[in-house]
């Protein structure tokens, strides 16, 4: 009990953060590489338009852009880092929300246990990293948990597929499983 | 003292496996050469100093995925007794880095396979050092023996359905003899005889197998028996091998299975192996040597790997030829348990 809370409070400490970068949200999310390999992942939200259905006053839309930091650890594989940028078109009606969205962005991936062989023979190890960039596609169901006047908090689940464009060979492919906690503001 | 435990933490994320002796070690870490990180696992006995490098075929397939998955159940049982270090070529697989595609060759192949057994020799400096190739992996280890000689790090050679020639019209005239053999070997038996007769028939109006014509009128004879003999069963996985693949295994299952490098590999590696034949070369190899064939491989038929074998440098007693019944080119499945056994024996007693 006392990791969620500490990580909900961590979640309305970043919010207000978040505030004076004049995002309209944020997230914090775990981040398993296919789903059991861990990570850790922030986001800050920015809407770019939000509207109401035609049809049903209570179905609201939204278009949001999504700055994205983030590690992830797969032992004896590699541990990366990540900057991403995502696009999303998000439905929701009372505290339901579904989002579809587009993911760019750049990693940077450490080869764990990595040695060498030096031209006088000496095998020394060694720490390799090399950069990519990588794109892929998301699909994402949040629900909305806690809400007061200011702020509201939606916990999500967020499967992605990406693919890191790493030269050659020409790419790597990723599934991640994302599950988290989102801060809105209200407006 | 927060930042302290941070750095330890983070630290520990990083930490290398220790290269121990073991009856049931398991280590694995990446060799970089050329721009190439290069994933080997190794496990087994490391404390019976008797280490077996596998050199998968193709190209461009992978060992990781088999040892993980244990296809050949080698795991349970050959492992038991010897180490057995497994790696997935450049490009292929498990293999990372940031690297040209002109590095895709045999040259840098052989120059990857000497640092892998280089690192293994350096960390297990009384290890005896087997090389063990299947199919293209014979290819790869052969060449390496010849290209590094005195150089070379391996001790011993176990050569299963080698492909040391790529001169196909070649292989096309022992497929020819592979064919008149099995049919007489047939009519012996009383098996199909009228099939079997006509097969014969059919040889002997056809000298050269050249066309596309003769070579399908062949498999249709022949009844591609590498193909009927492995059941099935051997080849699927389990859901829990799926699972632990994905959920639990130490590499990205993704690479391996979704990406376009094996067709890649494939076509620039055999596009460099058409016209090879290692066969006037083999006399330099002295290495004690076992040949393993599926009797039924018709792919690279035994009579091939017969003559291949006559022409290895090394001395009679050294070296074994062993023809595996009801076996074709992957004798690892049909005819799994003979194979282990032979490897085993080969290993710790020649």
């Amino acid at each position: 009990m006392k990791s969620p809370t500490t990580l909900f409070l961590l979640l309305l400490a970043l919010g207000a953060k978040s505030q004076w970068l004049n995002a309209d949200g944020y997230s914090l999310a775990y981040y398993g590489e296919f789903v059991s390999h861990p990570g850790l992942k922030g986001s800050l939200h920015y809407s770019l338009k939000e509207w109401n259905s035609s049809k049903d006053s209570q179905r609201q839309r939204n278009i949001s852009l999504s700055p994205s930091l983030g590690f992830f650890y797969h032992a004896n594989y590699q541990s990366s880092f990540f900057v991403d940028a995502e696009l999303a078109y998000q439905r929701s009606k009372k505290r339901h929300a579904w989002e579809w969205g587009l993911i760019g962005g750049y990693q940077r991936s450490f080869i764990p246990n990595s040695w060498r062989i030096l031209h006088n023979g000496i095998v020394e190890q060694h720490y390799p990293s090399y950069g990519a960039l990588r794109s892929g596609l998301f699909v994402k169901y949040q629900r909305r948990i806690y809400q007061n006047e200011e702020h509201q908090v939606n916990l999500y689940i967020k499967p992605s597929t990406l693919a890191a464009w790493t030269g050659y060979p020409s790419n790597t492919g990723y599934f991640f499983l994302e599950i988290g906690l989102n801060l809105k503001h209200k407006a | 003292m927060k930042k302290l435990i941070t750095l330890i933490l983070i630290g520990s994320l990083f930490a290398c496996q220790k290269f121990e002796s073991s009856t049931s070690a398991e280590t694995y870490f990446h060799l970089t050469v050329d721009k190439a990180s290069i994933p080997v696992l190794l496990r087994g006995n490391t404390a019976s100093n008797k280490i077996m490098l596998f050199v998968n075929g193709g190209p461009g397939l992978t060992s990781l995925d088999l040892a993980e998955a244990d296809l050949f159940e080698w795991k349970s049982n050959l492992e038991k007794s010897v180490a057995i270090a497994y790696y997935d070529q450049r490009g292929c697989g498990n293999a990372q880095g940031d690297f040209e595609e002109s590095s895709i060759n045999l040259q840098q192949y052989r120059k990857d396979l000497h640092n892998v057994l280089g690192v293994l020799k350096a960390q297990y400096p009384d290890a005896e050092l087997s090389l063990c190739g299947h199919s293209f992996g014979s290819f790869l280890a052969s060449s390496y023996l010849l290209e590094y000689g005195d150089q070379a790090l391996a001790d011993k050679l176990i050569l299963i359905d080698a492909a040391l020639n790529y001169d196909f019209d070649l292989t096309w005239e022992y497929r020819r003899i592979f064919l008149q053999e099995m049919a007489e070997a047939q009519i012996n038996l009383g098996e199909n005889t009228a099939h079997w007769q006509a097969a014969l028939d059919w040889l002997h109006t056809e000298p050269n197998l050249s066309d596309n014509a003769q070579k399908k009128i062949w498999n249709q004879y022949v009844g591609q028996p590498g193909e009927y003999l492995i059941p099935d069963e051997y080849l699927a996985l389990s859901l829990r091998d799926y699972l632990k693949l994905g959920f639990a295994s130490s590499y990205n299952p993704f690479p391996a299975f979704l990406s376009s490098n094996l067709e890649k590999i494939n076509d620039l590696l055999n596009a460099e192996l058409e016209g090879q034949n290692l066969q006037s070369d083999l006399k330099q190899i002295k290495l004690p040597a076992l040949f393993l064939w599926g009797q039924y491989d018709d792919l690279i038929p035994p009579q091939e790997g017969k003559a291949m074998f006559d022409s290895l440098g090394t001395v009679d007693h050294q070296k074994e030829f062993i023809s595996l019944p009801d076996a074709g080119h992957e004798p690892m499945f049909s005819q799994n348990s003979a194979l282990q056994a032979l490897i085993k024996n080969f290993i710790l007693h020649s």
